[in-house]
């Protein structure tokens, strides 16, 4: 195979797939989507953790849609309501109910205003606190029940303050409690280290999945196309099948990088620019997902092994839709004949997805030595640190002993029809023709 | 310098498509390659530029193995191969690089020969967007581009019209001129006998007929006798037991075995005295010889 063909047939093929509509426009779509999502993580939690504030906020003095609490206490708690929720609420007007129940009831359901009836009580069971709101929707639930809250907290602390504990005491045992479950081993995982873990390796897994689809069979179409429009005959005149092959492959697969580092660095810089929207714009104490520490968190090496595995699984499915190109010599014969490589790479696809699911099951394991879902899976595992030396070593052999027997195979078949026009060729027409060759 | 074929032979299973087929190019200078449909010529012609496997036989140029990869081939295909998609630049570039050119002797290679066949508007156009004449241009240029030692042109005049035929022919004469080893494969025998000295004629993969043209014809003989006379000569062409090819409303034209036989013809008609119009004695075209040679 002559190198400096090669290179030309691979500038060519790059330089026209670029031209062409399809990958303008696919690539577009992709980084704009891309662009949307992945800035949608920093956006909505800000949004919806700003409008969670604002309710917090209410609590802690701000504001709260209801301007006068009616409230009657039948309780023996003797609370100081007023100044609690004065602390709470500075706008609200509480105001000791001076009309019976029946008469207030009677009031909200005909009232506008912003008002509501707190009737504290004491039952068989405990305290009961109940806001009753008005009919009309000049009051909203959610202000009641942030009313009900805030009261049944002061509430619980002057029971405290009585029972003998001190302020100091008392601010100890407002601290909150939280709670977590681990599995054992991942103790130490924070944040980033879960979407390291099992965000990446199913992106991952799509993307590999992408590429392999699409340049998979703009691989064969092109193969297709020149043997249609019969530009073969003129090519083979300066260059070997081999090398148009090899160099389409290689072309396709340049971009299919490209385009895969496109979408990495615009996820990168829509991560990192809509971080700094939020902090500047919607709200300075915004959680943001902070990718240069999740990226940090994989080691370079991970890094070489996870981009080695995305293209031998490139090249093992490029190499199988030129094979699939060369038997056929209509355009509109290729989707039928690329059907079984579809076939193939969605269900190397599912192997991997089923293995990332359960690590630990037969699947992961055929998932890791079937070279149609190692380059799925594999990188999920390098990411999750669960690949063995030996166990990712074994997978890379056959992955490239895989390559290098179809690869073969493909230079034989192409040597021999490539300039075959007429109906699909099956495999049995293929080894028909092997055998005439003879 | 020559290209020498030397006992070709392919077949596909049980079918032989080339049996045996030898011939040579001693000088530059235009080869014919002629034979049906199906004769083995397109079969020979992929053999020679390496894209088909040979069951036997050697092609060589100047005494070493030709391979269009390392001698420098210019080839036409009969079926044209154009990426419709590009622009006409853009594949020429291309098809140039692949023959070792830089861009920029690409570049200007495309420009004398876009000018030269009168296609320089489309140099920026999609291939899509010429008509089948043009489109037949920049295949030709692509063949031309890197200004090969050897050119094989299949079927190069079919589908053009008769101004762009002329513009075609000019530049094979030019080629030829330049002193190119042309082969050429046609079924217009009026195109082979204006540019090819010598020519083989294969049937059903068998070689019928090889040789220099002129000594080919020489071979048969004056022996079509065109006539035409101002009075009835059926009754004496029934007679003399020639045999008529073509009757038409201007002239009969006759197969004579010799000139003798001719010279008799004429004085019987002239001592019946009819007037005698036109008395032609010529050679077989190459046509009348391709028909005979491989049948109807």
């Amino acid at each position: 195979m002559k190198m400096d063909n090669f290179w030309k047939v691979t500038k060519f093929t790059v330089a026209q797939q670029v031209k062409g509509k399809a990958f303008k426009v696919s690539t577009t779509i992709i980084l704009i989507a891309v662009l949307i999502l992945t800035s949608l993580i920093n956006f909505i939690p800000a949004i919806l953790g700003k409008n969670d504030d604002s309710k917090k906020t209410a609590n802690d003095g701000k504001e709260i849609g209801i301007e006068t609490a009616y409230y009657m206490d039948d309780s023996d708690l003797k609370v100081d309501l007023e100044a609690g929720l004065k602390v709470a609420f500075p706008n609200l007007n509480l105001e000791k109910a001076t009309e019976s129940r029946g008469a207030i009831l009677e009031k909200l359901k005909t009232s506008e205003d912003k008002m509501v009836l707190v009737s504290i009580s004491n039952e068989s069971v405990g305290y009961y606190v109940e806001v009753i709101t008005p009919t009309s929707d000049t009051v909203s639930s959610e202000d009641g029940q942030i009313l009900a809250e805030t009261i049944s907290s002061i509430l619980n602390n002057s029971r405290l303050i009585n029972a003998g504990v001190s302020q100091e005491e008392l601010g100890k045992l407002s601290t909150p409690i939280n709670t977590q479950v681990f599995t054992a081993g991942d103790e130490d995982d924070t944040l980033e280290d879960m979407i390291v873990k099992m965000v990446f390796p199913m992106v991952a897994c799509m993307l590999l999945f992408y590429i392999i689809y699409f340049y998979g069979y703009w691989v064969a179409s092109s193969i297709v196309a020149e043997k249609t429009s019969r530009v073969m005959e003129l090519l083979l005149t300066s260059t070997k099948p081999m090398e148009l092959v090899v160099g389409k492959c290689v072309g396709m697969g340049f971009l299919a990088i490209t385009q895969f580092a496109s979408i990495l660095l615009t996820a990168y810089i829509s991560f990192v620019g809509s971080g700094a929207i939020v902090k500047k714009f919607i709200d300075t104490s915004a959680n943001i997902f902070d990718i240069s520490a999740v990226l940090g968190k994989i080691p370079v090496l991970q890094v070489i092994l996870i981009i080695l595995f995305f293209i031998l699984g490139y090249v093992l499915y490029a190499v199988i839709n030129a094979l699939v190109g060369a038997t056929i010599s209509k355009l509109e014969d290729l989707n039928t004949a690329i059907m079984p490589v579809s076939f193939i790479s969605i269900i190397g696809f599912y192997l991997a997805y089923a293995a990332i699911m359960s690590p630990d099951s037969v699947i992961a394991k055929i998932a890791t030595y079937v070279p149609f879902s190692a380059p799925f899976y594999i990188p999920s595992m390098i990411l999750s640190e669960t690949v063995g030396i030996v166990q990712m070593g074994v997978s890379l052999l056959i992955l490239i002993a895989t390559i290098v027997v179809l690869t073969l195979f493909t230079a034989r078949v192409y040597s021999v029809v490539i300039l075959h026009t007429g109906n699909r060729l099956k495999i049995k027409d293929l080894f028909t023709i092997f055998g005439n060759e003879k | 310098m020559a290209l020498k074929v030397n006992n070709l032979v392919k077949s596909y299973g049980d079918k032989l498509v080339v049996d045996n087929l030898s011939f040579s190019i001693e000088e530059p200078g235009v080869f014919g390659l002629l034979g049906t449909n199906g004769a083995g010529k397109t079969t020979t012609i992929r053999m020679m530029l390496g894209m088909l496997k040979k069951d036997n036989g050697t092609v060589t140029w100047n005494e070493s193995t030709y391979n269009s990869n390392k001698v420098s081939t210019g080839y036409l295909a009969e079926e044209r191969g154009i990426y419709s998609k590009f622009t006409v630049l853009d594949q020429l570039i291309y098809f140039g690089e692949l023959k070792g050119m830089t861009r920029k002797e690409a570049l200007k290679s495309i420009d004398f020969w876009l000018e030269r066949l009168e296609a320089t508007e489309y140099k920026n156009k999609r291939a899509e967007q010429l008509s089948k004449g043009n489109q037949q241009k920049i295949q030709f240029i692509a063949a031309l581009i890197s200004n090969p030692e050897v050119l094989i042109l299949d079927e190069p005049l079919s589908g053009l019209d008769p101004v762009n035929t002329d513009l075609f022919k000019e530049v094979i004469k030019e080629e030829i001129s330049r002193g190119k080893y042309i082969i050429m494969s046609s079924h217009q025998m009026s195109t082979i006998e204006e540019f090819c000295e010598n020519l083989v004629i294969l049937n059903k993969g068998k070689t019928v007929l090889s040789g220099n043209l002129k000594d080919i014809k020489k071979s048969y003989g004056r022996n079509h006798l065109i006539l035409k006379c101002d009075g009835d000569v059926k009754e004496l062409l029934e007679n003399s037991n020639l045999k008529i090819l073509n009757e038409n409303q201007d002239y009969i034209e006759l197969s004579v075995n010799s000139e003798d036989e001719a010279t008799s013809l004429l004085k019987e008609i002239l001592i019946r005295d009819i007037q005698v119009i036109r008395f032609e004695l010529r050679e077989p075209t190459l046509h009348e010889i391709f028909i005979e040679k491989v049948g109807e």
